[in-house]
């Protein structure tokens, strides 16, 4: 009993005191997880007011936990070892839920995405999403109110902005749409139905453009990534050339543009199931150069801009996530003036799909905006006088058909 | 701050372990003590350890005077009043959201909500002072002259925010006279580690299912799909919490404290008395002590007594109604079980009774998860086929064989069966029991220590179901 006593005692000692020592004295280098696509907590400034209201002490553990020796190591181990607690279905199909149970501090890569009063508690900020051997999808859930929202909110800024100005809507469907696998299909809900709800309940004076449809005709090939929740900018041409068709004009042949690929992009799907067999087989991902002159302006505040390309390769390098090659992100807003004299002026009021998306349109007008009510601190309306903006496309992936979240985000947009 | 946090393990114990044991003197000791334990309770509640100091001097200051006027009227009116306001305490911080929520559903119009976050701990603090009163008035211990001990019996961080309960006589002693001994830390380590790996490889991962499989309302809801999800619950809940009252104990071993026992196999349980036995004993004892017996028992009022202390048992649980019926749920179960649902069992045979034991526990488990009642309802529906459901469908085949492996080692540990065995293996080859004792036990609980930490960097921040009780 003896040795057992020694032996339990210094293994614990030693773990316990040389973690903590490891820990202290190790340089803490990082200031952000490529991983998780977001800043490590640094070590929080004592004041006594944060002290009492117990923030001082969440950042602190925060940054204790952010900043762990070995983390971004032991999190892969860590999630490779839940791997053992069962046995995958033998079709190969998987459910991993990710983001509910987040620690405080953590913002998501998409504010909005993801959140709504309708969802259940276990819904609330969290993705489903269904694996299917290297592939991940994630699931579709309609919610009535939340398509009665959105269409209410296109037809009141349609009715607020008046006849002068064209509004589109373009609902984008997910990847999951178009699997052919059964279980997947049992697992997710359809969005095409989702869709028509929506278009029913809008104002005919707003244009749909069937990105469903052109999406659909192309469903084989490489439209959507399958380690990222986005369409790739191929799927993007193809609904560009839904919205030409509802524009009424020609839409600019594919072929006419320099392809260039970048490979082993591993995007938000992996990062949010570390899923071993996404991270084996990587996308590429393909970009199409513009060949129209432009001058794009990205607003990263309301004070910040700075001059860049819409679709440059270097933003895969710097930003953690390859997909920021399209206009270099999710910021507020941004500017894009072309060389085009035509007087027509876009604004697309979007999610993170219409990255991919908004190159496309240059060549058909003189200024191209975007506008993210996600990270906008402005007033939506005030935008379109000032900017004198006649064509307004509302583009959006069917989260909005998911939850009220980004509806609601237009909405408070439009009353500031 | 919780037992089961990289900063607790990683800088929080190892500061305390060498502060602690650099001194010899118990009093210095005992002041490291109950500096770090109010360091334990600030970092989570920096304001509320008012409430904690207020609390414990109202129990001192109390205990003290009852002591002094005994066998007058004034003992009596002292003690009265200390324990009415530890109760007003609780009620307040704990109820008064509850309480103006129902009076305003009633009212044809709105009292404010007052807007108070439960304070934590607060649910067991005031309970050990109930406690230390009552004892005082009873006779049982004498109020200490030092304020240092009441503070050490009710801040002492191990059971400090979530149990178990235990009484000034457990530990009495033990505060002038600790037995810190290597073999006592090296016990409390085994048991540590035991809680430890409980909470973070199987309570955590459990929950992960949890939340998904558990909703009646998702459209994927099936029949077995809502029973898997309770069994999951079930097992998650029961290892979250005796996994924390193992760590607690264990911890109380490491400094020459013992603490009371907190659960003992509840899911063997054949009734629901026996269940109530078996789990969450120290606050079983505590009602049962404090509550039903001066009620008068089973000998004055019987039924009243008896639903009294469950309501109450249940109410303890959370302000929201589901926990009033869960409560009333056991206490009606017990009262059937006495007056023959025991004797019926009984003839039936263990099988049975086992299979009824289990059945009156996960459908309890049913009322405790879902704090809207009409959730509930639903998911009891569904169970029982009440419901338009499938049977069963892919995405319960899915989470079921994910979590296969997990949810069949849970159910063996949740049994006495491998403590059975190793005693076994004991009794029949004692060289082997010695060499698995002396290496294994140590091997094994070092490396409960690096996966659980594994898993604690995989999940940043998971806190406790029993934190906020």
């Amino acid at each position: 009993m003896k040795l057992q006593t020694k032996l339990n005692l210094i293994l614990f000692l030693v773990v316990i005191f040389g973690l903590a020592i490891v820990n202290l004295l190790r340089p803490h280098s990082e200031e952000s997880s490529n991983l998780e696509q977001r800043e490590l907590m640094q070590l929080p400034e004592f004041t006594t007011e944060r002290f009492f209201d117990g923030q001082y002490t969440r950042d602190f553990d925060n940054y204790f936990a952010d900043n762990f020796a070995y983390r971004s190591t032991l999190v892969q181990v860590g999630s490779s070892m839940k791997d053992l607690k069962g046995f995958p279905d033998e079709n190969g199909v998987s459910i991993i839920v990710q983001g509910g149970d987040n620690m405080a501090g953590n913002t998501p890569d998409e504010p909005g995405e993801g959140q709504g009063e309708d969802s259940s508690v276990a819904n609330v900020n969290s993705s489903k999403y269904l694996l299917l051997k290297d592939r991940a999808f994630i699931a579709f859930k309609y919610s009535a109110a939340a398509a009665e929202t959105y269409a209410k909110t296109l037809n009141r800024f349609a009715a607020e902005v008046g006849p002068k100005v064209r509004v589109y809507s373009l609902l984008a469907p997910t990847s999951v749409e178009f699997t052919d696998n059964k279980n997947i299909q049992q697992l997710t809900e359809s969005q095409k139905d989702a869709f028509a709800k929506v278009n029913e309940q809008l104002d005919p004076s707003i244009g749909r453009v069937d990105a469903y449809g052109g999406l659909e005709e192309h469903r084989d090939e490489y439209v959507f990534f399958r380690t990222d929740h986005h369409w790739s900018a191929l799927g993007a041409y193809y609904a560009y050339e839904k919205f030409m068709e509802t524009v009424g004009e020609k839409p600019v042949p594919l072929s006419k543009y320099k392809k260039s690929e970048i490979p082993n992009f591993l995007g938000t799907a992996y990062k949010q199931t570390l899923s071993d067999k996404l991270k084996s087989h990587p996308d590429t991902i393909a970009y199409y150069t513009p060949f129209t002159k432009y001058k794009y302006t990205m607003h990263t505040s309301a004070t910040k801009s700075a001059e860049k390309k819409v679709v440059d390769p270097n933003f895969a390098k710097y930003s953690s996530t390859f997909y920021a090659v399209f206009l270099g992100g999710d910021y507020p807003w941004g500017e894009i003036e072309t060389e085009n004299k035509n007087g027509k002026r876009i604004v697309v009021i979007k999610d993170s799909y219409a990255n991919a998306f908004v190159p496309f349109l240059l060549p058909h007008f003189e200024k191209v905006y975007y506008l993210d009510p996600r990270h906008y601190e402005g007033n939506l309306l005030d935008f379109i006088q000032e900017q004198k903006i006649t064509d307004v496309l509302f583009l959006n992936n069917s989260t909005v058909v998911k939850n009220t979240g980004l509806s609601q985000t237009i909405i408070s947009a439009m009353d500031k | 701050m919780v037992f089961s946090s990289l900063f607790f393990l990683y800088l929080f114990l190892p500061v305390l372990l060498i502060l602690y044991f650099v001194f010899k003197n118990t009093t210095y000791r005992n002041w490291v003590m109950i500096l770090f334990s109010f360091a334990f309770y600030a970092w989570g509640e920096p304001v509320w350890i008012v409430l904690l100091l207020i609390a414990s001097l109202i129990g001192y200051v109390f205990a003290l005077g009852i002591e002094k006027y005994r066998g007058t009227w004034l003992a009596k009116a002292q003690f009265v009043v200390a324990i009415a306001v530890n109760i007003a305490i609780l009620g307040f911080f704990k109820y008064a959201g509850f309480l103006v929520d129902n009076v305003n559903a009633i009212l044809p119009f709105d009292i404010p909500r007052p807007d108070i976050s439960l304070p934590i701990g607060i649910s067991f603090f005031t309970f050990e002072i109930i406690c230390y009163l009552t004892d005082v008035y009873k006779g049982v211990i004498k109020a200490p002259k030092s304020p240092k001990k009441l503070l050490l019996y009710v801040s002492f961080f191990p059971h400090l925010v979530a149990g178990p309960i235990i009484r000034y006589s457990d530990i009495e002693h033990q505060i002038d006279n600790p037995r810190v001994t290597m073999a006592g830390f090296s016990e409390g380590i085994s048991r540590f580690m035991i809680g430890l790996g409980k909470k973070v490889i199987i309570a955590n991962l459990l929950g992960e299912s949890v939340s998904q499989v558990l909703n009646p309302s998702s459209g994927s809801a099936s029949v077995l799909g809502i029973w898997f999800g309770v069994c999951l619950f079930a097992l998650q809940i029961y290892f979250d919490f005796s996994g924390y009252s193992d760590m607690a104990i264990g911890l109380g071993k490491m400094f020459g404290f013992n603490l009371r026992e907190n659960f003992n196999y509840p899911y063997v349980s054949k009734t629901a008395g026996e269940f109530w036995r078996r789990w969450n004993m120290s606050l079983g004892g505590f009602f049962r002590d404090y509550v039903y017996i001066p009620l008068g028992g089973n000998r004055r009022y019987y039924l009243r007594n008896l639903f009294v202390v469950w309501f109450l048992t249940g109410f303890w649980h959370g302000a929201s109604w589901n926990f009033i019926i869960w409560g009333l749920y056991f206490g009606l179960l017990i009262y059937l079980e006495r007056v023959f649902l025991g004797k019926l069992l009984e003839k039936a045979g263990a099988v049975v009774s086992h299979i009824y034991g289990t059945l009156m526990m996960l459908v309890g488990w049913v009322w405790f998860y879902f704090t809207d009642l009409s959730e509930g309802l639903k998911a009891l529906a569904i169970m029982f086929g009440l419901y338009d459901r499938e049977f069963y469908n892919l995405e319960f085949q899915i989470y079921f064989k994910e979590n296969l492996v997990l949810f069949i080692v849970a159910i063996i540990a949740s049994t006495p069966l491998v403590k059975w065995l190793l005693n076994r293996v004991a009794d029949s080859n004692p060289q082997l029991n010695v060499g698995l004792r002396g290496v294994g036990i140590p091997v094994l609980n070092v490396s409960i220590l690096i996966v659980a930490t594994i898993l604690l960097i995989g999940s940043t921040y998971n806190p406790f179901l029993y934190y906020r009780f």
